[in-house]
Order: C-alpha cells, then structure tokens, then sequence
C-alpha cells in the first residue's frame, strides 16, 4: 500500500460572499489562503483520494467537476473521490441556490460568482490530488488518540424540556447540556518505510468554526495548526476531517474560565490551533502500529433516506404562522427586517416554510453516500451531515477492537443530523428545515454504516 | 491595604494498620500488602489575622461525618477556632483504602467483617483523624505570606459511564456494544482546575488541583494504593521539589477514568497500576505544563472570603406503595435466608442492588425523617471559587453552579465532610440503575435542585463580602 498527501490552495478570486451565517458578509481580501488537502491511497490497482477541503460544506456539482477534471489524469473512479469539508464559516458559497432561510439569494453583486469559486476549488483539489498522487509511497501507520476536549455540546436544555442552540446558561431555568461533548480526537501518523512521518490524519470532533463571524477569508484552526506544525515538522502534511458534530462547536458554553482565550475571535482560532498541533506533537512517538503491512479495503454505499415529511397537524400551524409573520413584516417577509429583530422569527419563519413544502403523504427519500475505508486495523466511516455525536458514538461502539475515525461532511450536505432527543428539544439544528432527513433517518444511516464497517473487517 | 494572604502546607500518612477490609466494592476484600501509601495533603490558607481555612485531601472513599468530627474534635486544644466551618475534608474516592466507619444505611457498604484480626473501622477513624489533625497544626504553623495563580487544563480525565439504552433504560458501566446501545447519558468530565501557591520568595510550594475523576482506576485491586493521586504526587515532586498537591475531585458521581466509547490498543487498561500511573503522571504534566505559565496570578488584594452552612435538603423518601412492595420483598428474603442479611450470598444469587433497594426504602419510610443537612463550603480567592458537596455528585449540578457564576473560576469539590451517597439527575433516575436508585444516596433530584440554589447563594455571599 503506498500513501501520498499534497495540497492545493482554494481560494476563490475577488470579493467573495462568505457563506456559514444567515445575513451577507463579504470577504475584501483573504486573510489567509484556504487549502484542500489530499491524501491518495494505493492498494493493488485501486487508488482512493480524499480530500479535507476548507469549506462550509461540500455542495453538487463540486464532486462531479473533480471527477470530470480529474478522470483523464489520474486513475481515478468515480466514487473513489471523497470529499470533506472542515466547516469553515469563512469560505465562498460553491452554488448560488443555497440561500438564506428565507430563499434570499446570499451572493450580492459585485461578488465572485459561485460557478467561478466553484471553479477555484475544483481547481486547486485537483492540483492537491495530482500531488498527493505523485508523492505516494511505501508506508507504515499507526494510531492512537489525543484525550483532550474540543467540541463541547452547543444545546442547552430548560426545565421547560426546550433546547436552544448556543443557549444561555445565564437563564434560570438552565438544566444543562443536551448530551456528550466530543470524545478523543483521531490521529493516524503515516511513515516511509525509513520511519520519517510524512502526513497526519487528525479526526477531530469539532468544526472549524471559532471566527465563524468573520468578514474575511481563513481557514480557521485547521490553518493555525497547519501553520504550526509546518514550523516544527516541515516535511509532514497534516489531513484535519471534522467527527460527528452537529451539535458540538468550539464555543464554550458553560464552563469558561476567565482569561481563555476568546473563541470567537483570531486569538481562540490561535490557540485551538495551537492545541490541535501539541495533540500532533505529542503523540508521534506513542502511537500503536496499525499493522506492518498495512491494507485497504474500500466500499462506497449509497443509502436511501426519508425526507423529513410535515404532519398535518405541523403543516396547519405552519399556514396560521406564516399568516401571523405576513401581519408583522408585510406581504413580501422582510427577511432583512425579520432578521433584525432577532433569530426567533427567522426560525419560525424558514421552519414554516419546510413544513409547509414538506407536507406530502407519500414522503421522499433520497440517497446519500457513505464511504467506509478500512487502512490496516483502522477503519473510516463518512457521512454527508453535520451529524450528532450520538450516531458516531454507535457506530464506533458496534466495532469493538477497531479505532473507527468517523468523518462528517463528505458528500453533498443534507444539513444537520438531530436525534430523537434533540428533536423533542427543539430550536435551530433540530427541526424539520435544519436537516433534510430526521432522526428516523439518523437510524438508517447508523445501521448502514456500521454494516459498512463489519462488512470491510469481514464481520 | 488588606492583609496578607498566607498559606501553608503540610501533609500525613492515613495508611492503616494491615491487614484491614478494604471498602469500595461489594465483595469482601482484604488488604495485606500497600501498594502505595496513602495520604492526607492539607492546605492552611487565610488573611493575616483571621481564621484559615484547613483543606485536606484524603486518600479515602468517603470522609464520613464522624471522621471530620473526629479532626475538629482533636483540634480543639490546639487549634479552638478550627471548627466545622474552618476544616475541609475531602475525599478522592480511592476503593482501596480502610473503613473509617462500621454503619451505613446500606448493608453493601457496611462494615460486615467479623475478623478480629483485621484493624477495624473505629481504629482507622481514630489514627486518620490524629494523623489529619497533627498535619492541620503543622499546615498552620508553616503559613506564610503567598501568591495565587490558577489555570485550567482541557485534558479529558473523567468520562460518562451511565449508558442508556433504547428502552429508556441506563446502566453504569453498561455495555456499549448492545444492538440497542443509544448513548452516554450526559458528558465527560471537564476542565482539570489548578491553583498554584508561591511563597514569598516565589517558589511553588503546592498546587491545588481540581480533577474531574475519582481516583478508582485499581477500584478492584486487593491491596492498599492511592491510585492515581500517588503516582501525580509523586511526579510532581520528582519535578518541582517539595511541591505539595492537594487533589480534590470535581462532581463525577456519572464519571469515571475509564473511556467506555474507545479503548484502543497501546493504551494502558484503566483497571490497572499501569492505568492509574498514566492518568496519575498525566495529571502531573499539566501541573508542571502551567506552572510558569499560569492564566493568571491573582492580586495581592484579593479577597478571600470563607462561608458553610448546613444545608437542609429534601431526603429522597419512597411511596407507600414502593414502601410495601420493599417489605414485602424483605419478607422473602428473611424466608428464604434467614434474618442475618449480612450472612446473606450476595455474590450467589442474592440480588445485591434489589436488596439494598429494598432495606433502604423500608428503613426509609419507617423513620419518617424529611430533610437531611449536607454541609456546603464556598471559599473565594480573588476570581477563584470553590463549592464544596457531600455527594457522588452528577456533573450537571456542576454544570448549574458553574453557569449561575460567570466570570469565576469555579473549582468544585464533591465528597467532602460527609458520605451522602450520589446525587443523580432527574435524567438519571427516570434511566434507573445503580447510582441512581433510592438507597444509592441521601437525595435524589429534588435535593440536587435545592443544592444548587444553595451552593450559589453561598457563592454569591462571598461575592458580596468582596
């Protein structure tokens, strides 16, 4: 098996929209390049190529402009290109149809183009990928675990059984949490049959998301860490995947400490960075071998989910809403004056909008792809959503004995992932508009992947 | 100008007399070897001028109330204003340590023994409590002038080990690789809270650290040992010399240092000496990591303000109807034992638990008491806090004091001066299981609530006086 990283820088050219927050912002300059970062897999005749990208999300047709790009080039298949996006809230919109939560087109004019930032990053993966390509070589691999917290659980829960997004903890009737921070984060150090490491697989349970409210182009704390590690390991890449968060964030809720760095601002991007790099550092030299010959096996799953359908009852209440808001902001929805009053409205508002579009008798389904990658005795399990980290928490238990990196955010997004008891709580990320597919499909998806998984470790 | 801060150190050997029983488990273990000794640390700290506070972290499962007691009583000649408001017992819940008392409410916890060759539970309370006393005169007479700074580590130490199932169900320790496995119940432990303490001259003479993880790694093993805490202090006097650490445990009554989600290969088995060594040692490293570079260290001016009470908490009592199904169940096993529950087989075929459940609820019911009192201390140092409970206290309590005082470093401290059992959630107890049944603790949720709201009005009186 050979392995080779490379990378390519992604930056779209020009003024460019920002997408990861619900009003315009527009990036002037880059303040730091954005990178994809490629890792090319060789076992036999079969070649797989992954790509951690710096972006919000990972949208179609991005996918299939890689494939076209790359597919005369290098020996590339179709579904053997997997791309992961780090959750930047800092990166350009790749396709002008997503919108506000009011369909509001979010690119103003003036702005890059998402054809031409969608061009950009295809451009710069495919350079990263050729590069991962031509660097590949014989290697060893080993893994272990870096037991250091960096996502927390950003749903706070009330006695009144509700649960809010980044809610206050200030509130008198604070109970808690929703559920679990992110557990250990994934490092996966590969090495020349000299023994030099050369790259870094670091599965880490929390998106890159400190300056989320940015006005400018960065690559978050994946770049910091990347910055780095570049000064003390100048010849290893390091690859940063996202684990299951869809309701972790870097963002301290409940336990802050006076004096801690600001995790919204340059100096909490720095010093997250900072502390991915030390969990690098730090575990180079006690990482277990994986195996010393190590293989791949690879399948790629499409899986069939139900779109999340209104109720009747839901899809009534959502007509006598919408009739209440048209009172309040007029005829047309002012969504910049809804907006301005607070993000409760714009909530009810875009929920309203699902379930009304979303009522049918006979619900969709759609498929989403799941790639299980089994590299020596560690496996990889993608999904496409911001995933709550319960699911990744089963699916890694079902695999006793194997260290499962799970990897949100590859694929075209379908939004968020909520659990059962994050749907009874409510708020943003856990009704019907934040996700296209519900808890029943979160179960789907589990089961599917953890057949995944046994079926590439022959269980 | 205020006066000056002052704190001094000192530290005592509770290791007991052996052989001796050896209580954190059900089954009967006997200790005729140590493994590594166990301590008392004591911090004596205050203003110039005023009565310390006398902090010592005990290499125990519990610090019951007749051991606190026990010290304030061996105190009173030497040290008068050393009351129950002033001396701080703590406990880092070691499962390899003596009985410091022969009654419990539940038999599993009960001192059964009857080998008279055994040191017995009133022997150790009574050397533990000297031993602790003499190194509380000594903490005071080393007091001098000292600086504070603190710090806080995101290493993981502590993790959820309640697993809940599908059914609603939850189990401690409960297998994660069940078809019907759904999640931890709640999350790992957090931040490792530090406090440094410098002398005058500036040289560290012993850090206080906060962990949230009770200190059971060999929870199983036969001989005495202080786990982790032995191989931290041992470190970190390796590194920084006479450095004393005093190691308290943040509310992990749903935590401990055993990772039920990923276990991988290479890392030591935390059930083992080599487990408590690689958590003890990594706890070490974070003191050293921060000790030149701390997130801040606190003005000389900073106040330092000390409040108890005895809180009145609502018991966590049955029904009647759980009250006649509990005697009806003992019934049955007065029938099919006899009436001497401690010669009961709980190992063969007793169901221990259900047992307990049972013993407790009628023992409960029966002597009609409501509230029970649970000592609290809040101490503030400057942006520093701590809160003090008596409990195996669920983390989420943790979480509600600690939100309800933004701006603070909240360092908080569960089983000290007395053994009330767990303190679960409301989430907890409608999961059921161990650590979250009736005879499992004093109180249940009701009490949780009412501790919170008392452990921040406490804390907020120290704001005011500030």
């Amino acid at each position: 098996m050979k392995i080779g990283f490379g990378e390519g820088i992604i930056t779209p050219p020009g003024r460019v929209s920002l997408r990861g927050q619900y009003h315009i912002r527009v990036s002037e300059t880059p303040r730091e390049d954005i990178r994809a970062i490629a890792m090319a897999v060789t076992d036999g005749d079969t070649t797989i190529f992954w790509v951690a990208c710096d972006l919000c999300a990972i949208d179609d047709p991005l996918p299939a402009d890689v494939y076209s790009l790359t597919k005369d080039i290098l020996p590339v298949r179709e579904d053997g290109i997997i791309l992961s996006a780090t959750h930047i809230h800092t990166g350009p919109y790749l396709v002008d149809t997503i919108s506000g939560l009011n369909g509001n087109r979010m690119i103003p004019d003036g702005t890059t183009s998402a054809d031409d930032c969608r061009r950009a990053v295809a451009e710069g993966i495919v350079t990263a990928m050729k590069a991962a390509y031509d660097a590949r070589r014989d290697c060893t691999l080993s893994a272990t675990c870096a037991r250091t917290r960096t996502g927390v659980n950003r749903r706070i829960r009330y006695t009144d059984n509700s649960a809010v997004m980044y809610g206050s903890t200030a509130r008198k009737d604070f109970v808690g949490s929703e559920g679990r921070d992110g557990g250990p984060t994934q490092l996966l150090y590969v090495r020349d049959t000299k023994g030099e490491l050369y790259g870094v697989i670091a599965d880490v349970p929390c998106t890159a998301q400190v300056v989320e409210g940015k006005n400018y182009i960065t690559p978050d704390y994946p770049g910091a860490a990347r910055e780095i590690l570049a000064r003390e390991l100048p010849n290893v890449t390091l690859m940063t995947l996202i684990g299951a968060a869809g309701d972790l964030s870097p963002h301290i809720l409940i336990e802050r400490v006076p004096g801690d760095p600001n995790d919204r601002d340059e100096d909490g991007r720095e010093a997250f960075g900072r502390l991915l790099a030390e969990m690098v550092l730090e575990h180079r030299d006690d990482a277990y071998d994986v195996c010393e010959k190590p293989e791949m096996r690879y399948v790629c799953e499409n899986v069939t989910l139900p779109v999340w359908a209104s109720t009747d009852a839901e899809y009534e209440e959502a007509k006598t809403w919408l009739a209440e808001l048209r009172k309040q902001y007029g005829d047309d929805l002012n969504y910049e004056k809804m907006i301005a009053q607070g993000f409760r409205d714009t909530l009810r508002f875009s929920k309203a909008l699902a379930e009304i579009k979303r009522h049918n008798p006979d619900p969709d389904v759609f498929d989403v792809r799941v790639h299980a990658l089994r590299l020596g005795n560690v496996a990889f399990i993608t999904n496409p959503f911001e995933l709550y980290v319960e699911y990744a928490d089963r699916m890694k238990a079902a695999l006793r004995g194997v260290q499962v990196f799970d990897v949100e955010l590859t694929g075209h997004c379908p939004g968020y992932l909520a659990t059962v008891r994050g749907t009874r709580g409510g708020g943003y990320s856990a009704t019907i508009f934040s996700g296209r597919t519900s808890p029943a499909g979160g179960e789907i998806l589990t089961k599917a992947s953890i057949q995944a998984l046994k079926r590439i470790f022959d269980r | 100008m205020s006066s000056k801060l002052l704190a001094g150190w000192s530290g005592a050997d509770i290791t007991p007399r052996l052989p001796a029983a050896l209580l954190g488990q059900y089954e009967q273990r006997i200790a005729r070897k140590v493994g590594s000794r166990l301590q008392a640390v004591v911090l004596a700290v205050g203003r110039e001028g005023d009565t310390p506070v006398y902090w010592a972290a005990c290499d125990l499962l519990f610090t019951p109330k007749s051991l606190k007691d026990a010290v304030v009583d061996a105190l009173k000649s030497r040290l008068p204003d050393a009351d129950a408001a002033h001396v701080i017992l703590s406990a880092t819940h070691i499962h390899t340590g003596p009985y410091m008392q022969r009654d419990a409410e539940s038999s599993l916890i009960r001192y059964l023994c009857d080998d008279p060759t055994l040191t017995q539970p009133e022997e150790n309370r009574a050397a533990a409590a000297s031993a602790i006393a003499d190194a509380i005169v000594r903490a005071h007479d080393a007091m001098v002038p000292s600086t504070f700074s603190r710090a806080a580590s995101p290493i993981q130490t502590g993790y959820c080990r309640r697993v809940t199932y599908t059914d609603g169900s939850a189990a401690m320790y409960g297998r994660v690789d069940r078809d019907d496995f759904k999640c931890m119940e709640y999350h790992d432990g957090g931040l490792v809270n530090l406090l440094y303490v410098r002398d005058a001259a500036g040289k560290l003479t012993g850090v206080v650290t906060n962990v949230p993880c009770t200190a059971q790694v060999v929870e199983h093993k036969d001989y005495i040992t202080s786990d982790y805490w032995g191989y931290t202090r041992a470190m970190a006097e390796a590194s920084l010399g006479d450095v004393r650490v005093l190691g308290v445990t943040g509310c992990a009554g749903d935590l401990s240092p055993r990772d039920q989600l990923t276990m991988l290969p290479g890392e030591p088995d935390m059930n083992s000496e080599d487990g408590a060594r690689w958590l003890g040692e990594r706890i070490a490293r974070e003191i050293l990591r921060y000790a030149d570079a701390p997130m801040e260290t606190l003005p000389e001016d900073a106040a330092f303000v000390n409040r108890y009470r005895e809180v009145d908490l609502p018991r966590w009592n049955p029904t009647f109807a759980q009250y006649t199904a509990a005697k009806a169940a003992m019934a049955g096993y007065a029938e099919k034992y006899g009436t001497r529950p401690d010669r009961y087989p709980f190992k063969s075929g007793v169901p221990s638990f259900g047992y307990s459940e049972d013993e407790v609820i009628v023992r409960r019911f029966e002597d009609d008491v409501e509230y029970v009192k649970a000592p609290v201390h809040a101490l503030r140092i400057g942006n520093v806090a701590f809160i003090t409970n008596p409990f195996e206290c669920f983390i989420e309590y943790a979480d509600r004091v600690r939100a309800g005082m933004p701006g603070v470093q909240v360092f908080d401290v569960q089983l000290t001066d007395d053994a009330m059992g767990y303190l679960a959630t409301r989430r907890a107890v409608r999961g059921g299981g161990y650590s979250a049944m009736i005879f499992n603790g004093q109180c249940g949720p009701d009490g949780g609530d009412v501790l919170v709201r008392e452990s921040l009005a406490l804390l907020k009186e120290t704001e005011e006086v500030r």
